[in-house]
């Protein structure tokens, strides 16, 4: 059933997500060919708002679809789906992750294309496809997707949360964003606090001391990572299942 | 008495200060029609809800044979809602598809079946219907469950007279034997013949329940002729 939720849930979105990665490629094919100052300013003017539109389009077209697909006239279906509110959640939540990695990928397919002005792509590949290299970025994905999660979750808690007071929306929504704000900002100041010893040690530590330090404060924010998404997938999951007011 | 296919239990639901439906009280046996009559913000669409699990918060006891409504009533459960569910951009067979996936008891050729029936396009867009079409394919896709229960709301309140004896013949040619069917509605007298039971539900309360043959006996009156009665301004 997750797996065809996930189907379901990929093909509500996908032309606009396929689509904001081809323009994000296509800007890093023209970027080099704009060589003119005059252009090239006004090229670097659409790049930074496109760069900076993206990822705002991204984030207000998951929370536009969680929202409309769970708690607006779209959620009579799925809540009738004979799918647990965990199912549902988790569908979406890995629907979610599929598209931000889309958008890496795409992020990461721009700057290889930019530098093909100074190293051949062929070249450039060569030198990407080397064990050290992958396995350095594999688990860069890791930690970037760990820490991704528990704030994609807190939105997805904090929009479930708005839908909660049925009488008066806007004090809902108020507290689904105040709710969500908090929690992220909960999140990434634990993982400031834990995090920042690492460097002192890194600075003045050898080698060997220096990967056991970030190796342990990598394990302490994939933990923490964890303790999150487990305390937002929860609270989401109990209002989905206990407190559900569809409208 | 039949197996209970549903029972509610001294349910209320609160919104806010105004108390939604308080301390409703009725079983549906097998093989029943049962028609939820009240005017509109009487409750039924709250207590329809509740059956179906998209109201969670309540008080009180539901179950639909057996199970809490949740993921396991939902497969004995077919319902059809008072609004569009389906997302606008599918075609209406890419609609009976995705029932078909989820739902094992869905009868897919009974389902074309019926579209052809009630001639809908299946090669359009669902957005592209019209609303007449758009609410004869949510109850063709309901009625094509072999469900045990059927909870349809309001399933002729838009639709023209002419339509309505279509919508309801749909409706009682499809359900299954040994299931039952709850209805809301309030437009009693084109459907008031096909009720076995009735439930009338005023400011969410159940103000009369019982066997519609024998209310109307009883009272000397027809359900629909009751019903003015009961909800007279």
């Amino acid at each position: 059933m997750l797996a065809k939720l996930i189907r379901l849930d990929l093909r509500f979105a996908y032309k606009k997500f396929l689509t904001m990665a081809a323009l994000i490629l296509l800007l890093g094919i023209v970027a080099p060919y704009a060589k003119i100052d005059i252009l090239s300013v006004g090229l670097a003017i659409v790049f930074t708002v496109t760069f900076a539109v993206i990822p705002i389009l991204c984030v207000w077209l998951v929370v536009q679809h969680f929202e409309r697909n769970l708690f607006g006239h779209e959620g009579y279906l799925m809540f009738s789906l004979p799918v647990s509110a965990s199912q549902l959640l988790l569908s979406k939540l890995i629907t979610t992750l599929i598209w931000f990695n889309l958008m890496l990928l795409a992020a990461v397919g721009f700057i290889a294309l930019l530098l093909r002005v100074n190293m051949p792509l062929i070249d450039l590949f060569r030198a990407a496809f080397t064990w050290d290299v992958i396995s350095y970025l594999l688990k860069s994905l890791l930690l970037v997707n760990a820490n991704a999660l528990p704030i994609i979750l807190a939105i997805f808690m904090g929009i479930a949360l708005s839908t909660v007071a049925v009488r008066n929306r806007k004090l809902g929504t108020f507290w689904g964003i105040a709710t969500a704000a908090v929690g992220i900002a909960l999140f990434v100041w634990i993982c400031i606090q834990t995090g920042g010893w690492q460097y002192l040690n890194v600075m003045a530590g050898d080698q060997a001391v220096i990967t056991i330090t970030v190796a342990a404060a990598q394990g302490i924010n994939l933990a923490i990572a964890a303790v999150f998404c487990a305390l937002f997938f929860g609270i989401t999951t109990y209002i989905m299942e206990r407190r559900l007011n569809l409208a | 008495m039949s197996e209970v296919l549903l029972e509610v239990k001294n349910v209320s639901k609160r919104y806010g200060h105004n108390m939604a439906l308080q301390n409703v009280s009725f079983d549906i046996g097998a093989d029943r029609i049962v028609g939820l009559l009240g005017p509109n913000g009487s409750g039924k669409t709250t207590l329809i809800k509740i059956v179906n699990a998209l109201l969670a918060d309540y008080e009180g006891h539901v179950s639909v044979c057996g199970h809490r409504p949740g993921k396991e009533s939902k497969k004995l459960v077919s319902y059809l809602p008072d609004k569009m569910a389906l997302p606008t951009w599918l075609t209406v067979s890419e609609a009976l598809d995705l029932y078909n996936k989820f739902f094992t008891d869905f009868q897919l050729t009974r389902a074309h079946g019926l579209l052809d029936t009630l001639k809908v396009a299946q090669n359009k867009r669902i957005g592209e219907l019209s609303k007449g079409m758009q609410e004869k394919l949510m109850l063709v896709l309901t009625m094509a469950r072999r469900a045990k229960l059927y909870v349809l709301d309001e399933p002729i309140a838009g639709v023209d007279p002419a339509a309505r004896d279509l919508i309801l013949s749909t409706i009682l040619d499809n359900f299954t034997e040994g299931s039952s069917i709850l209805l809301s509605t309030h437009i009693i007298s084109d459907v008031e013949t096909i009720f076995d039971d009735v439930i009338f539900l005023k400011e969410g309360q159940v103000n009369l329940l019982g066997e519609a043959e024998t209310l109307r006996s009883q009272y000397g009156k027809s359900i629909d002729q009751l019903f003015r009665e009961v909800f007279k301004c």
